[in-house]
């Protein structure tokens, strides 16, 4: 029985002072409610604003807020925005909502937001920000416009003796653990008679032998990896490793490649789209 | 349960020293910490009243059995310093907060707010946010019976005002 009707039974049944009635969720003020949403994420806390007016209010209290952003958000922000640009006099709700939404950063080789859920950071670079062995030779390497790039172009690999795709990031990470992937297609996809076709004829030299991921961090921490690049004509997120932010205070600086220098054998066929960094 | 006190500059000219506080007095503990840094003087003494005879609260709106495990948390809380001792109340508490009606734990919620007792808070908090957070707005209206408040052209416009949470 919600408590509104059993306050009215009880002002039409007693002849004495009735107590005060349950307090039902409904019944909550913004304040005590802004506690209860301290335990929700992001996403949970933005569906129920619209529950009733002490929920809206409370969704929009500064303390709620300031708990999901990371705790070094004003590194995130000064290395991501002009001061110019970024108005710090947003509430935190708004900081939220801007920091979640993907930013260009570095000449746009970059793009970075904070993932909604967790309130840690993502970063996602571009071909164009790699350092690929032999990207200027037309004999090896060309670039694709695509749709299927957050960045609207690829690099496609005809075929190649050493192949290696390097980079770097600086960046300040909110505390925690982080994987890195490439987003590799095997075959060169495009469209016909407007339906996706991927052609693979130029696939070849994946499967003599694996591809080796390295990853390294600024503060010692290492990974190794290797595995065989499959599932051709489908984007695929290959898992280089991960590493972990215990200091967020300080920008973590992250070197990564991607090799297969076997010089017995070529390799070729394959898209490198981009390096993606985010939560585990 | 023991309390910390920071007293600073030339607060302290005597040696000794009564502070009351929840309507209990206690000559303080001749154990002071000194910092010639900034000052001050820093002093833990030991609230008696509440070590040993934590007083049980009444809690408006909510059966016996409840009422007694709130309690058992509290005496349980407040009788050790140790971070085992202290996970151990709160652990029990919870087990027997998950069997309770949900109308009952916002009750609580209430309760704990009204009498800023912050470990009660968090576990109550936490309990109702279990419940309603895969919910939509529909299903919380119908389980805690909440009346909208909203006309139906505000509730789409701050459906729209979060749309950047839900888009990819």
């Amino acid at each position: 029985m919600g408590s509104g009707l059993s306050y009215l039974l009880l002002m039409c049944n007693s002849t004495t002072s009735a107590p005060a009635p349950e307090p039902g969720l409904g019944d909550l003020p913004e304040s005590v409610v802004g506690s209860i949403l301290l335990y929700l994420n992001p996403q949970e806390i933005c569906g129920l604003a619209s529950l009733n007016r002490a929920f809206r209010y409370a969704s929009l209290a500064e303390f709620v807020w300031e708990s999901k952003l990371p705790n070094n958000y004003d590194l995130f922000i000064s290395r991501v925005f002009d001061d110019k640009e970024f108005c710090s006099t947003l509430c935190k709700k708004d900081i939220y909502a801007r920091l979640s939404t993907p930013t260009s950063i570095d000449g746009g080789t970059k793009k970075v937001w904070l993932d909604k859920g967790t309130g840690k950071a993502c970063v996602l670079i571009s071909s164009n920000g790699l350092a690929i062995t032999g990207i200027d030779d037309r004999r090896y390497w060309s670039w694709i416009s695509t749709n299927e790039s957050r960045f609207c172009s690829v690099a496609y690999l005809q075929q190649i003796w050493w192949f290696e795709v390097d980079g770097e990031v600086e960046f300040p990470f909110p505390c925690g653990t982080y994987t890195l992937y490439f987003r590799l297609q095997l075959g060169r996809s495009g469209r016909r008679f407007g339906r996706r076709v991927c052609n693979s004829d130029d696939v070849h030299g994946w499967d003599i032998k694996p591809v080796k991921f390295q990853l390294s961090t600024s503060d010692g921490q290492k990974a190794i990896s290797q595995c065989y690049l499959t599932d051709p004509g489908k984007w695929n997120l290959y898992p280089a490793g991960d590493f972990v932010v215990e200091d967020s205070k300080v920008p973590m600086k992250i070197k990564f490649s991607m090799t297969q220098i076997d010089c017995t054998h070529t390799k070729g066929g394959l898209c490198v789209d981009t390096v993606l960094i985010c939560p585990k | 349960m023991s309390q910390t006190v920071v007293l600073e500059q030339n607060a302290v000219e005597t040696q000794s020293i009564t502070l009351k506080f929840d309507g209990c007095s206690s000559d303080a503990n001749p154990s002071p910490i000194v910092n010639p840094e900034n000052q001050s003087i820093t002093i833990k003494f030991d609230d008696q009243a509440s070590n040993h005879h934590t007083i049980p609260v009444s809690i408006p709106n909510v059966d016996s059995e409840t009422e007694a495990a709130v309690n058992e948390f509290l005496r349980k809380h407040g009788s050790s310093d140790e971070e085992s001792v202290r996970t151990d109340a709160m652990n029990d508490l919870w087990s027997f907060i998950e069997r309770q009606e949900i109308g009952t734990v916002v009750v609580l919620v209430k309760f704990a707010s009204d009498v800023k007792n912050f470990e009660l808070l968090e576990i109550f908090c936490q309990r109702v946010a279990d419940v309603i957070a895969k919910k939509t707005v529909e299903e919380v209206r119908e389980i805690f019976n909440i009346a909208n408040d909203f006309t139906p052209e505000e509730e789409q416009a701050i459906r729209d005002e979060h749309r950047w949470a839900f888009e990819d």
